[in-house]
């Protein structure tokens, strides 16, 4: 177990009218090279749950564990956690402030205390795998594209060479392209590094797509966790609550509803799945009757 | 780190206080301050301090919030209670040690004076407390608006103000989002050391002075979008209007305010 989370409270400014429980109760725990998709509405208290990840936010009560050992403890190093775990903040451009990419990317390895030739090694890596290329090491990250200030921003992240990365809404603000691009290089780097993920996200399309295991979160409680798949068979409860299912997920619901058959086993949350098994049935039907 | 910043945090509730006119308010506060000058006596403070207590009595502030306000003078107060203790001689001497001389003047001057700045300070956290920075701001722009005879431009400073004054939680929420941000990336900002602590700062600094202007920019905007022009002519959604509990709360004021020119006249007492 890499990350697990043991009764996890957390409460913003206790005894004060400005008082607010964010997380009640929490538990769970995520394999390593899991990709996970966490969900939630606005004030769900997913939020909060990413700074507790790294100890930006210790709990109330209960504990954050990493690879066993409670990261609270006074010998657990928070920068090596910080290093281990990383957190793409949403909109992470907005942290961008050296003078040439390069450098900022650097910004996070060179906090670790390394060389400066390594520095520079892992953010060159780093910047590579976002797709970025040379010609960009030496411009002012604000001249860049918005899309590009947020790879850039990645990799800022990524060049310290964390086991788990988590994205706060990573594809937040960006036009269709820029976010199959962000997404698809999340994927990437999933499959190609076993890197473990955490997609925080509150777009069911986007976790139905990339996440393997789907978390809920409802008003600071954990309401759903387990396989996608499993997860968005609760249409009900999750509309209930402000979420809703993946677009594909409710066109099989709404022909089920109107009498249209599909076997169980037809892969729902994806479009080439749901094409399929559409196309499939149509031809069933032409075949059967013409 | 950047939590225990009071100035503009208002702690909601139902008070007398709290629905009291601003301008009330804000002459209350003056009227307050001028009286600590005013007092030479330890007994003059001691009624201030009643007087501020009862408010706060009513307002249902809790103390904790009142009293968050003087850790940030701490030092003031300590400098100059040392400077009156070492610099006042009068009075008998009470201690005579190398080259310290303490005299009884001196202990009952310091302690005048911080008790002097304390009030200062709490009197005016109160009113920041009890009134949210909006109705501060009208309150300013309308009891100030005579000053328009002079061509003073009320309106543009009350706007400016309340702007201000708006964006200081934006700001400070904004910066612990980056701040959080570059911790995740490793960033220590209790490194030892004064310069190594300010050169810590440049990733917090920037981020953030970019992101202000881009939301002055975004601002501007937006208010010329709604044909915003001046003070010219703009009507309020809520004008001020002065209700009964104002003028009781003018003449509190300055039956208290009467009370500290008695006791400062009086020819006895400490």
């Amino acid at each position: 177990m890499m990350i697990e989370f043991r009764n996890v409270d957390y409460i913003y400014e206790p005894e004060t009218p400005y008082e607010m429980h964010a997380v009640k109760n929490v538990s769970f725990s995520i394999e390593a090279g899991e990709f996970v998709g966490l969900l939630g509405h606005t004030g769900s208290g997913k939020s909060t749950l990413i700074e507790l990840f790294n100890g930006l936010l210790k709990p109330s009560s209960g504990s954050v564990l990493f690879h066993g050992t409670d990261i609270s403890s006074k010998e657990v190093s928070m920068k090596e956690i910080r290093s281990k775990i990383g957190i793409v903040f949403q909109y992470p451009e907005h942290q961008l402030f050296e003078t040439t990419v390069l450098r900022d990317v650097c910004f996070g390895p060179k906090n670790m205390g390394l060389p400066e030739e390594e520095q520079k090694e892992r953010a060159k890596a780093a910047l590579t795998s976002v797709g970025l290329d040379e010609s960009y090491y030496e411009m002012s990250p604000f001249e860049l594209s918005g899309g590009e200030k947020r790879r850039a921003a990645i990799a800022g992240v990524l060049a310290m060479e964390p086991e788990a990365l988590i994205l706060d809404e990573p594809s937040a603000g960006l036009d269709p392209r820029g976010r199959d691009e962000i997404l698809g290089l999340i994927r990437k780097l999933w499959q190609e590094r076993g890197l473990t993920v955490v997609l925080v996200s509150h777009s069911m399309d986007e976790a139905a797509k990339y996440a393997q295991r789907v978390i809920v979160m409802h008003e600071g409680v954990k309401t759903f966790d387990g396989p996608t798949r499993e997860v968005f068979t609760h249409a009900k409860e999750l509309s209930e609550i402000g979420l809703g299912v993946p677009s594909t997920v409710r066109i099989f619901s709404m022909l089920r509803e109107r009498g249209v058959a599909f076997p169980a086993d037809i892969d729902e949350l994806s479009i080439d799945g749901a094409v399929q098994a559409l196309l499939k049935r149509v031809q069933d039907k032409e075949g059967g009757h013409v | 780190m950047f939590k225990d910043i009071t100035l503009g945090q208002y702690y909601p509730g139902e008070s007398v206080i709290h629905k009291l006119d601003p301008r009330t308010k804000l002459s209350g506060t003056m009227l307050f301050l001028i009286s600590l000058f005013i007092n030479d006596k330890f007994i003059g403070l001691g009624l201030a301090l009643l007087f501020l207590a009862t408010m706060v009595k009513i307002s249902g502030v809790p103390a904790r919030f009142i009293t968050r306000g003087l850790k940030g003078i701490f030092l003031i107060v300590l400098i100059t209670v040392l400077f009156s203790v070492f610099y006042v001689n009068t009075g008998t001497l009470l201690v005579d040690f190398w080259i310290f001389k303490i005299y009884s003047g001196g202990l009952s001057n310091a302690a005048f004076i911080a008790i002097r700045i304390m009030l200062l300070v709490l009197g005016s956290s109160l009113m920041t407390l009890t009134t949210t920075p909006t109705r501060l701001t009208d309150g300013l722009e309308k009891g100030l608006r005579c000053l328009n005879i002079i061509h003073f431009p009320v309106h543009s400073l009350a706007m400016i103000m309340s702007i201000a004054l708006r964006f200081i939680p934006i700001l400070t929420q904004e910066m612990n989002k980056i701040q959080k941000a570059q911790m995740a990336r490793g960033a220590d900002f209790e490194k030892r050391g004064f310069l190594r602590r300010i050169r810590g700062f440049v990733p917090l600094l920037v981020p953030l002075i970019i992101s202000a202007f881009r939301r002055a920019a975004d601002l501007a905007q937006a208010m010329d979008a709604r044909c915003y022009h001046g003070g010219k002519g703009r009507t309020k959604m809520k004008p001020l209007r002065y209700a009964r509990r104002d003028f009781i709360g003018y003449l509190v004021l300055f039956s208290f305010l009467a009370l500290t020119i008695v006791i400062r006249i009086m020819p006895y007492g400490y």
